[in-house]
């Protein structure tokens, strides 16, 4: 009998000692909040969770420091760039250097934009800094929702959901996120459009091996998930880049094979919204425009080669990627765009359920 | 005396030797598994405990051999172990370990603070033990053993706003896993009280098929190998050990849903010195530490910057205690 109370002793000990008490708590801003309903969350919390890293663990980049496209030798012509235009202020942000960072708080010619980027779900969002409730830069939560970042904003630690666009826990929940549209495409058809533009440093601050991507072979693996999505929704291979254009809660998903035809000129409608959707397979872009000039005329797009230029109509105006008139009557002018964003369908079928695909 | 000096060098090999088993997941420290496996070599129908504390602290970020120039983030891993075991006869010994943990990560970025814990009971081993020589003529002493590590500790828990925590922040790992042990020992001729010594271990993981609700999470596999020296001295009428171990440890890559997770899996080698007190012939307290001195991570990862343990052994002859109790 002693013998037995012998043994069983550490399991007595572990019985009295066993109980549990988990917490997680921050000294400083961005420890967000639970509300009531389902517990402060627009989303299922149950479906919200910690990736791993931690709360700023990975670590979101603020006053950037950029080179020229020159100086640019840690790029190599197949890796992503994400960019933005402002004016003549044109500037790429390198996959690179976002897969360890994600978020970069960056001021283009008065633009407070926060670049945003997933590196699960591959999309990126170009959010203005400029909340109701002032300034803000955004950090990483730490936190996912269907593989997708959810970003902090630090003036109200509220967070916020990547692909719904707003906000969904905290003091500004359902507000909607304001968008600078970006463009994504090749490093090596970036410098070719765009030689004189700046380009993210890798002088962070942060010690990275840029050079390296940190997520093995999660980029062109389809049976790759860290986290699980849901809907997972098989009509396209998960990690097939696509453009999705989002309007009013719905997702329309273009993909780069449907630009082998009709001059890589896609005209379509979309919630009452006449658009195209061009683009190139070799040169690795896709983009949308509103089907329509700045002055109101309907245009007929071509496709154009001249190495800044993306396109041409009938008037002799050239527009590059960002819809900017580099030459023609109406140079310097911008051609409007819906809100479209570039990333791996897994994301998009997960957010947008029944997504229409053209 | 000889025979004393030599006894007393064996039971007090195998605390010191202990096994600091983590599987790393994205980053960090994972759950310790079959840590301090292999309670001392003892007499039949002896009844053993030990007890320890284990501090893992891991805030060196590595991408590949190479240390970066960062230290925002830190996980640590307190472990409560407990572990009781019998010795049947001669050849047959077997051992429960159980395990309390508390795993927090902190990170310090940006002039803030940011902490999260979890803890809980941990996972449960049991290990059956033979032993394939004990010559007492050669001194030399091989034993083998295998058992299941049980899936006792949580896995599914969460923080304090019931945000899921992922498989590296756990306190158990969820999966029912096979672990094989072999250590091996040599007492010198010269001299009793000096043993060289080997171990290894071999951790066959199993699937959590409940990891976050739906997914199939499975560590890696774990290869550790020990190879070191021990030796022993009294002054006054204290025994005292010391040791000096090389420790080798390979993490396979973990899976998640059959899939290989980025940033998991390695190699390491530690330097572990040790230093054991022996009160009485039945009792041992013991202090040991890892020093990595060389590791390869996957991708990047949090490695280990130093882990201590201390801990306390006793046993007692079940013979007598059942004499005792017919007396009684």
């Amino acid at each position: 009998m002693k013998l037995i109370c012998y043994l069983l002793l550490p399991l007595f000990v572990f019985v009295i000692g066993g109980c549990k008490k988990n917490s997680s708590g921050n000294t400083g801003p961005g420890s967000g909040n639970v509300g009531s309903g389902n517990n402060g969350w627009l989303i299922p919390r149950d479906r919200v969770v910690d990736g791993g890293p931690g709360k700023d663990g990975i670590p979101a980049l603020s006053n950037p420091a950029f080179i020229n496209v020159s100086q640019a030798t840690y790029l190599l012509d197949n890796d992503l760039v994400i960019g933005y235009r402002k004016g003549n202020d044109i500037r790429a942000y390198s996959h690179n250097v976002l897969n360890w960072h994600e978020i970069v708080n960056d001021d283009v010619s008065g633009d407070k934009l926060a670049v945003i980027y997933c590196p699960l779900t591959g999309t990126a969002t170009g959010w203005n800094r400029m909340l109701a409730a002032g300034e803000t830069t955004f950090g990483v939560s730490g936190l996912l929702y269907n593989a997708n970042v959810i970003p902090y904003d630090r003036k109200t630690n509220s967070n916020w959901s990547q692909l719904l666009l707003k906000s969904v826990n905290g003091s500004l929940s359902e507000t909607e996120a304001t968008n600078f549209q970006l463009i994504e495409t090749s490093w090596k058809t970036w410098k070719e459009m765009f030689p004189n533009s700046k380009v993210l440093s890798t002088s962070t601050g942060f010690s990275r091996n840029y050079g390296a991507y940190p997520y093995g072979d999660y980029k062109t693996n389809d049976n790759a998930l860290v986290f699980n999505i849901e809907p997972d929704d098989n009509r396209i291979p998960r990690k097939e880049r696509v453009l999705g254009i989002i309007k009013n809660g719905k997702a329309k998903i273009y993909r780069f094979s449907s630009l082998t035809t009709n001059n890589r000129i896609i005209q379509d409608v979309f919630k009452d919204e006449s658009l195209i959707v061009t683009g190139d397979v070799q040169k690795n872009i896709m983009v949308a425009f509103k089907n329509k000039l700045p002055d109101g005329s309907i245009p007929n797009f071509t496709t154009d080669n001249t190495g800044t230029g993306l396109l041409k109509d009938q008037f002799g105006n050239i527009w590059d990627a960002f819809g900017a008139a580099v030459s023609g009557p109406l140079a310097g002018q911008k051609l409007q765009s819906p809100l479209f964003i570039m990333g791996y369908w897994m994301g998009f079928g997960a957010f947008y359920p029944n997504a229409e695909i053209f | 005396m000889g025979n004393i000096v030599l006894k007393m060098a064996m039971t007090s090999l195998i605390p010191v030797f202990s096994i600091n088993a983590y599987t790393q997941s994205c980053c960090s420290g994972g759950v310790p598994i079959s840590n301090n496996l292999g309670l001392p070599v003892s007499d039949s129908k002896t009844i053993q405990f030990a007890v320890s504390y284990d501090l893992n602290i891991l805030n060196t970020l590595k991408d590949g051999s190479f240390k970066l120039d960062d230290n925002a983030r830190r996980r640590l891993t307190h472990s409560i172990l407990f572990q009781s075991g019998y010795v049947i006869d001669k050849k047959w010994s077997t051992e429960l370990f159980l395990s309390w943990i508390r795993q927090e990560r902190v990170i310090k970025q940006f002039g803030n603070t940011n902490k999260t814990t979890a803890q809980g009971l941990g996972d449960a081993v049991i290990l059956v033990k033979y032993k394939l020589l004990a010559g007492n003529t050669k001194h030399i002493n091989w034993l083998i053993g295998a058992g299941p590590k049980i899936p006792t500790g949580s896995s599914d828990e969460r923080d304090k706003n019931l945000i899921a925590l992922n498989a590296d922040l756990q306190p158990g790992s969820g999966s029912w896993d096979v672990i094989t042990w072999t250590q091996i020992s040599k007492n010198s001729k010269a001299r009793p009280s000096l043993t060289y010594s080997g171990m290894a271990s071999f951790s066959l993981k199993g699937k959590n098929k409940k990891y976050l609700g739906s997914q199939v999470y499975q560590f890696g596999n774990e290869l550790i190998t020990i190879a070191g020296i021990a030796d022993q001295f009294v002054t006054g009428k204290v025994l005292w050990g010391a040791s000096l171990q090389a420790m080798y440890r390979h993490a396979f890559q973990d899976k998640n849903d059959g899939e290989k997770t980025p940033g998991t899996g390695g190699h390491w080698v530690f330097i572990k010195p040790g230093l054991t007190v022996k009160p009485s012939g039945k009792s041992a307290i013991n202090i040991s530490a890892n020093l990595p001195a060389y590791s390869w991570v996957r991708d990047t990862q949090l490695s280990p910057t130093v882990r201590l343990n201390v801990g306390f052994y006793y046993e007692v002859s079940a013979k007598k205690s059942f004499q005792t109790s017919l007396k009684n």
